[in-house]
């Protein structure tokens, strides 16, 4: 998403600079640079650069104190130069794969390649930076490999929600929190509008783009959010027993606040029907209701 | 297999499994790194992270609450309350200062229609008395109506008479529970005084209400 | 019939009738036995046995089949209506909302005795309100009294010889004159003799039912729409048996007539067609409209809206028990019938590890159950099956009833053995109480009184005090259990 906002500036950036460096043969200076562009910011198009660096499109140089950046054609890279033909093969299989990356058993299934091999396939790629490793949050102790200038998808990396492959938990419940709090006052400030309980239950309704405004607006989160995001949040809030979701004639998600039926049924009034270890209780154990200590202690509470 | 190879040397203080050598041998040679041999059972009632939801309040439940002690207290000093003849030498000097309490309260036996209830179930005396109608209803059919209304005011009666006293054939039964036979004149004196009145008491039922709930 | 069942009953019993009573019960219980039987497995005496039985049959606990010779019979116990001994304040309280306080006092002297003839009733009634110095009340206001809670069905007769349902509701001959004769001394015959009347539990679990729906109702949306259910339901009785699953159609209009008479919840009068639309197009599926004629007709969907209720209970307990990571993921696996982890894992925003581990416990607790799936032989791929998580609600709720049968009676349990260790001290606080109130009612007062209260010193009054706290925590969480059992048996009274 990132990628998609800010991408054309940068895809402009990176094309003045690789135009410069092909140009130069004998590589560019960062005051090149700003002299050929200098209409953007520095902190911009040393972003493109670092970019084209990890790509391998430009390769630094240090010449009598300056740094120099070169032009290195990719053409000469996919070609994998020095490479055995095991290596070739391997490396087609993950270039077809995109950036959704592919899984080791795979690659193995679909080169017929035995295990060591492929092993050492992938070490000698990984080593010369044509493919990388990546974790996959799909399953924690799974990698895909991918071509080492593809940035993961999403459904790799697991989009807003992961950090570095962790589950971002905390930021999910405070996104469902926060999505319920903009619903249940939606319902606050309908019922206080009044005009009747048709007019109120429609006002309460909000759909996935009222939430993610507001959430975008609140600016607590730190990475831009789709509407999609937002409408997985909201899902949760329905999970929970706190929202209820219909469709709306051209097809679009709406949301309300609702209450429940019941108060908490009186068997979750008392540890016995929250124990964790009631299975394990009777009259002639260790645990009985007699000495038990969770009782004890909501008795005395 | 280790107990030959500890040999004599496992007697001496040395309650681990290798000796220092063997220690040594694997590796491990400062004391620290030795784990402990007993290790702790896991609790027998782990931490709970939760706490049960909070009870109700309410006037209702509040209401409900007295209602159900009262429903207690009644059956509990009713006549269907049965309790088990004890024999007195078997109890401690605080249970039978309580049991001559109890023998003070309205004692109230419960009330049968034996018609209701299955013939074995009579006591004798009363078995006795209903066979008698039964047959005497039999041998004079033109007088039934009359005889009906007689055992019924002998029913009555008897329902009567066992709140009063109980009967001699009755007692005879219950010997075993001669609760009112009872000496009381150590340590209660008031209640004597107070509670020695029998009938005027038979049919109050609110004298044990008003305490805080147990 | 469950261990657990038995140890509640047992305890059910003690508290009520004692330990002789209870063990008899317990070995009835257990099998149908004969009297001989009976004494053989308990150790009580051949008299205290039968005295037990008969207490047991008088109050409608135990049932019995008299063998050929018509003297012996085989007794078994009636566990249903020894639990719904829980429920008896419900009961009443019912009553005391529903009419006022001489019909309270009418239906818990017949929960008190079991059963008993309307004469008999009516008597021991005027005599309790005179002690209370309610001497206002006429006999004839306590027989009309009694014949409208026969009326209502809410008392109805003792059937001995299985009577006919009609009559189960026939008004008594009650005699006033004979009843004041007995009243006034005087021992004659009472015409109704042999006539025995007891509680109709049916009737009284209809009413708390209704108000179950109700309370449900008003807490979703608000109180007009409670209103709105509440004449709903009673509309429904004027076509509709009390328990069958869905209503016979209700004409809207005869609602509103009622609504605008009543004039009580003005909110509703002035909106009471967007009320019933709402209720109507409400994914809860409350109601459902059958006929468009007159304003239209509509259907109260009851076994519905007990199978949502019971679900929420169950997703409610499922958040206590574990957390509400928990419930979600139950709640989605409830909507999606079979689902597989690895779209619960995509849905419920939840890392993947603590959704194996919750997963895991709801499974090991018998609140989801997996369903392998072949996958197809000609179908490609790695995984040669599906696993699909399920709920099986019925299946669900007889745990659930039976956690409740344990907690139950680990309260009552619990109970008894504080109640045992502080026994002494309670026993001397019940003495004290006993005297100072027969000093009182005998018009001492003063010293005299105060120094039997000091009898109790500040340290037991404060252990007195800790305890009558754990009583009363106890005895609500009894009452707040039964709810729960209610609310679990009606849903599997309409499955």
């Amino acid at each position: 998403m990132q990628e998609e906002d800010s991408g054309e500036d940068n895809t402009f950036n990176e094309d003045s600079i690789l135009e410069l460096a092909k140009s130069k043969p004998n590589g560019i200076s960062n005051n090149d640079i700003k002299n050929e562009i200098p209409n953007v910011l520095p902190e911009m198009w040393t972003k493109s650069v670092n970019k084209l660096l990890k790509a391998g499109t430009l390769e630094l140089f240090k010449d009598k104190g300056v740094l120099l950046y070169k032009y290195k054609d990719p053409s000469t890279k996919t070609e994998v130069k020095g490479s055995d033909n095991e290596e070739k093969v391997v490396y087609k299989i993950i270039e077809e794969a995109g950036n959704k990356g592919i899984w080791i058993r795979d690659i193995r299934f679909k080169s017929n390649l035995n295990m060591t091999q492929l092993n050492k396939v992938l070490k000698s790629l990984e080593t010369k930076k044509f493919i990388k490793a990546v974790k996959s949050v799909a399953a924690s102790k799974k990698k895909v490999y991918m071509l080492y200038n593809l940035e993961p998808d999403s459904s790799v990396t697991g989009g807003a929600w992961y950090q570095d492959q962790d589950f971002e938990s905390e930021f999910v419940d405070v996104l469902n929190q926060q999505c319920y709090r903009f619903l249940d006052g939606k319902r606050e400030a309908a019922i206080k509008l009044g005009g009747g309980p048709l007019m109120c239950r429609n006002r309460s309704y909000a759909s996935a783009h009222d939430v993610h405004k507001f959430i975008s607006e609140l600016g607590i989160s730190k990475v831009q959010l789709s509407v999609d995001d937002i409408e997985s949040i909201l899902y949760t809030v329905v999970l929970d027993n706190k929202a209820e979701r219909t469709v709306n004639p051209s097809g679009e998600y709406l949301y309300r606040a609702i209450n429940p039926f019941l108060k908490s049924p009186g068997i979750v009034r008392t540890t016995c029907g929250i124990c964790p270890i009631v299975d394990r209780c009777a009259d002639s154990g260790l645990i009985n209701p007699k000495s038990c200590k969770y009782l004890t202690d909501w008795l005395n509470d | 297999m280790s107990g030959r190879g500890r040999g004599r040397g496992g007697r001496g203080g040395n309650t681990g499994l290798f000796n220092r050598e063997q220690l040594n041998a694997i590796g491990i040679t400062s004391n620290e790194s030795i784990p402990g041999p007993i290790r702790e059972p896991p609790p027998l009632f782990p931490l709970l992270n939760r706490k049960p939801v909070p009870l109700q309040e309410s006037l209702e439940l509040d209401y409900l609450l007295i209602l159900r002690q009262n429903i207690l207290d009644q059956m509990q000093s009713s006549g269907a309350y049965l309790r088990m003849p004890q024999s007195s030498e078997r109890l401690d000097k605080a249970q039978q200062e309580i049991d001559k309490l109890i023998a003070q309260l309205p004692s109230v036996k419960e009330k049968f229609d034996w018609n209701m209830l299955p013939a074995e179930l009579r006591p004798k005396l009363i078995a006795k008395r209903m066979k008698m109608k039964e047959s005497k209803a039999v041998d004079v059919n033109s007088r039934l109506n009359q005889l009906e209304k007689q055992e019924e005011k002998t029913e009555k009666a008897m329902d009567v008479t066992v709140k009063e006293e109980a009967e001699p054939d009755e007692e005879e039964e219950e010997i075993q529970e001669n609760y009112e036979d009872e000496d009381m004149d150590d340590g209660t004196d008031y209640a004597n005084n107070y509670f020695d009145n029998g009938e005027e008491y038979e049919d109050e039922d609110d004298n044990l209400d008003d305490g805080p709930i147990y | 019939m469950s261990l657990q069942q038995r140890n509640v009953i047992k305890l059910i019993l003690v508290e009520r009738f004692g330990n002789v009573i209870a063990d008899v019960g317990d070995i009835i219980f257990q099998n149908p036995s004969s009297l001989y039987t009976i004494v053989k497995s308990a150790d009580i005496p051949l008299s205290k046995v039968k005295e037990a039985l008969s207490v047991l049959i008088k109050y409608n606990l135990a049932t019995f089949k008299l063998n050929t010779d018509a003297i012996t019979a085989i007794y078994s116990l009636n566990v249903k209506n020894i639990l719904l001994m829980l429920r008896f304040p419900k009961f009443i309280n019912l009553i005391k909302a529903k009419f006022d306080e001489s019909y309270e006092i009418l239906v818990e002297e017949i929960l008190l005795k079991g059963c008993l003839t309307a004469s008999e009733l009516i008597i021991k009634v005027t005599k309790r309100l005179q002690e209370q110095k309610n001497v206002n009340i006429l006999l004839q206001e306590l027989k009309d009294n009694f014949n409208s809670l026969i009326t209502a069905k809410y008392v109805m007769r003792l059937s001995l010889q299985s009577l006919k349902v009609d009559e189960l509701f026939l008004l008594p001959n009650i005699d006033l004159k004979e009843i004041l004769a007995v009243l006034n001394g005087g021992n004659d015959t009472l015409p109704d003799a042999g006539v025995y009347w007891t509680i109709n539990s049916d009737r009284f679990h209809q009413d708390l039912r209704d108000q179950l729906i109700v309370n449900s109702v008003t807490n979703k949306f608000d109180e007009n729409m409670g209103e709105l259910m509440r004449l709903l339901l009673q509309q429904m009785y004027v076509r509709t048996d009390p328990w069958v699953s869905s209503s016979n159609p209700i004409p809207i209009l005869e609602v509103k007539e009622i609504v605008k008479k009543r004039n009580t919840h003005p909110q509703l009068v002035a909106f009471f067609e967007q009320y019933v639309a709402i209720l109507e197009q409400d994914v809860t599926g409350i109601i459902r409209k059958v006929g468009e004629a007159s304003g239209g007709s509509f259907q109260v969907e009851m076994k519905h809206i007990f199978t949502q209720l019971t679900w929420e209970a169950v997703e409610e307990i499922v958040n206590e028990k574990f957390d509400s990571k928990a419930s979600r993921i139950f709640r989605l696996v409830k909507s999606r019938h079979y689902i597989e982890p690895e779209q619960i894992q995509n849905l419920v925003m939840i890392p993947a590890k603590e959704v194996k581990r919750i997963l895991y416990m709801l499974l090991e607790e018998n609140f989801l159950v997996v369903n392998e799936l072949k996958r197809s032989a000609t179908s490609l791929g790695p995984s040669k099956s599906f696993t699909l998580f399920h709920i099986r609600l019925t299946q669900v709720i007889r745990t659930m009833i039976e956690l409740c049968f344990k907690t139950l009676y680990n309260i009552m349990m619990r109970r008894c053995h504080e109640k045992y260790l502080n026994k002494r001290l309670i026993d001397k606080k019940h003495r004290v109480d006993t005297i100072t109130h027969g000093m009182r009612a005998q018009g001492i007062s003063g010293d005299s009184v105060l120094d039997i209260e000091e009898m109790i010193t500040p340290p037991e009054n404060e252990i007195l005090e800790r305890i009558g706290k754990m009583m009363k925590k106890l005895s609500l969480t009894e009452i707040e259990i039964d709810d729960t059992m209610f609310l679990l048996e009606m849903y599997l009274m309409y499955e």
